[in-house]
Order: structure tokens, then C-alpha cells, then sequence
């Protein structure tokens, strides 16, 4: 049984139900409504067409997967990217955050997980200044703001 | 890139045609309608990350807010559908759906209090029940569930106490 899904920008795409079924909110919904007919597609407004297909390569890479336990004890960790998943990370940011907000519109756990994990990694070891620069973040703060929230948070920096 | 207005307008539209199908007793086209409202609705708001991702139109805070109220009003009308269905496990997904996003969706709490009482879970079903009395203490529709909850534990403690009965009648447990 396939699944034609259409993306933002009017692209279709067929994929199997077990690949649709990645997300829970596609998964959900054909839950409730059954299996109706294979010609209309699933509209996703939310997401185009190039983020869609990537979304899929995602999706049918980790179609056989264990569903994913939340384990509220186990430490969670960015170091554990399997090497697949990393070279399907290895995307310019603007992607990078796309996917982001497609897999938490979509309810894809596992590829949230993965793009977080990417974006902690980017993150990790580096001053405010290269944050600052890797993000394109606009410093908004005073100096006297700056060195307050420098001094609050003092206990938390890497030495 | 659908524009904001545009999604917004469909979402709206999409929830209506699931509360006309509702009334009509056309319970699995109105779950076609609200989830396809709920496509369109979710995802919607990507305010959090417009100065980083390109081409996002931003979604003002007025849209915010309706989506944001829009999404609990339509899985609880999804949970209504699902117990008219009789379709109870899917009655409770629904609404905790809407009680996730706001845990003061009366109505919500109110049919999955309903929903759990069919499937026999009657200590969950109570515990929404109450919920739903001290957010609304002047609406009766909750204590008269309550009462429900009580005749139906005095029906079970009866039934099983006459299975007993039976039981040492039968000198089942004189052996």
C-alpha cells in the first residue's frame, strides 16, 4: 500500500506506508481515516518540496528501525551520530534547520533528535563570539548586560 | 511557499467542514476534515526560527494565538467523533492530544473522562471528571459522570461479591 504525499510547492510524492508511517502525525492520520484511495495526496503545507525529499531519504533509510523508547535517565549524548546519519547531516544550516522544523511539524523523533544533536555539535566548544558567527547572531546586548549574563552563568563554562 | 493567510484560511475552512460532517453523523469524513486541518495548522507557526531558516514568512502574533487555540478545539471535536464511532483508544489519543497543548480543555478532559469509562478505566476516567469540576465547578455534566463512576463501582463490588457467593455454594473453596 502507497502513500502520495504533496509537499508546499505542489511536488508529489509516492511512498509506501511503512515509510509515511515514520511520521506520527501522517501515521495518525491513517490511523483514523483508513486506507482511502491512493490518488489523493496528503497535503504537507508545511514543508516543501526539497526538504520533503530529503525528509524521505531520512524515512526509508530508518523504515526498519525500533520505535525509539524515551528514557528519561539515560543521559542524552550528541557523540552517538551513527555515520549515516551524519553525512545526511552534512547540509548547509539553512537546510539544517529546515529539517529541524519539519520533523517536529511532522513528529519524526528520530530525525528531530539527529538535527538537535548536529546543532549541539556546532555549538560545542566554541566562545560566544564564534557562536555569534556561526549563527549570524546580531549581539543585542549592552556590555553591562553582557557581563552580567557572563558572570551569572560563569558556573557552567567549559575550563 | 503557501503564504500564511492562505494556510490559515484553509485551516479555518477545514475545521468547519469537520464540525458540519460532525452534526451530519458523518463521523469518518469529519476526522478526514480535522486532520487535514491539523496539516495545515501544525507547523504553521515557525516564529521561533524565522531569523535563521530562509524564506519563512514570519507569523504574527494574532496568528500565533488562533492557531494556537485552533489545534486543542479541533482534537477535541476529533475525540467527540471518535466515541460517537465508538472508537474509544483513539477518543483518549485525541484528547490528551488537545489536553498536551492545554491542560484546561474542559471539554477535552470531560470526553476522555467518557472515553475511559467505556473502555473501564474507571479510576482515569474519575481523575478527569474531578479535573474537569474544579475547572468548572457550576457545570453538571461532571458530577452527574461522577455519580456514574460510584453506581458502576456498588454494581462491580455486588457482581463480585455474588460470584463468591456462588463460589461457596458450589463448595468451590470448602476443598
Amino acid at each position: 500500500m502507497s502513500v502520495k504525499l504533496s509537499s508546499s510547492d505542489g511536488q508529489e510524492f509516492t511512498v509506501s506506508k511503512e515509510v509515511s508511517s515514520q511520521s506520527i502525525l501522517i501515521k495518525n492520520m491513517l490511523e483514523d481515516i483508513g486506507d482511502t484511495d491512493e490518488a489523493t495526496a496528503i497535503p504537507l503545507p508545511n514543508v516543501s518540496g526539497t526538504i520533503l525529499a530529503k525528509v524521505i531519504e531520512y524515512a526509508t533509510h530508518h523504515k526498519d528501525d525500533p520505535p525509539i523508547v524515551e528514557d528519561e535517565n539515560k543521559p542524552k549524548s550528541s557523540d552517538d551520530i551513527e555515520d549515516w546519519d551524519r553525512e545526511y547531516m552534512n547540509v548547509d544550516q539553512g537546510t539544517l534547520f529546515e529539517l529541524i522544523l519539519a520533523a517536529n511539524y511532522l513528529d519524526m523523533k528520530g530525525l528531530l533528535d539527529l538535527g538537535c544533536k548536529t546543532v549541539a555539535n556546532m555549538i560545542k566548544g566554541k566562545s560566544v563570539e564564534e557562536i555569534r558567527k556561526t549563527f549570524n547572531i546580531v549581539n543585542d546586548f549592552t556590555p553591562e548586560e553582557e557581563e552580567q549574563i557572563r558572570k551569572e552563568n560563569e558556573w557552567c563554562e567549559d575550563r | 511557499m503557501a503564504a500564511v493567510a492562505d494556510k490559515l484560511g484553509k485551516a479555518r475552512a477545514l475545521k468547519e467542514q469537520g464540525n458540519e460532517a460532525l452534526k451530519a453523523g458523518e463521523y469518518t469524513r469529519a476526522m478526514q476534515h480535522y486532520h487535514q486541518c491539523l496539516l495545515y495548522a501544525k507547523g504553521m507557526d515557525n516564529s521561533a526560527m524565522s531569523t535563521i531558516v530562509p524564506n519563512t514568512e514570519p507569523v504574527t502574533p494574532e496568528v500565533a494565538q488562533e492557531i494556537k487555540a485552533l489545534i486543542p478545539v479541533v482534537y477535541s471535536n476529533m475525540a467527540l467523533c471518535q466515541i460517537k464511532a465508538k472508537k474509544f483508544e483513539r477518543a483518549v489519543w485525541a484528547a490528551g492530544e488537545a489536553i498536551k497543548v492545554d491542560d484546561k480543555a474542559v471539554k477535552a478532559l470531560f470526553r476522555r473522562g467518557q472515553a475511559y469509562f467505556e473502555l473501564k478505566e474507571l479510576d482515569l476516567a474519575e481523575a478527569d471528571f474531578k479535573k474537569c469540576v474544579e475547572i468548572d465547578p457550576k457545570d453538571p455534566g461532571p458530577p452527574r459522570e461522577l455519580h456514574r463512576i460510584r453506581q458502576r463501582h456498588k454494581e462491580l463490588e455486588a457482581k463480585s461479591r455474588e460470584e463468591l457467593k456462588g463460589m461457596f455454594a458450589r463448595g468451590g473453596l470448602t476443598a
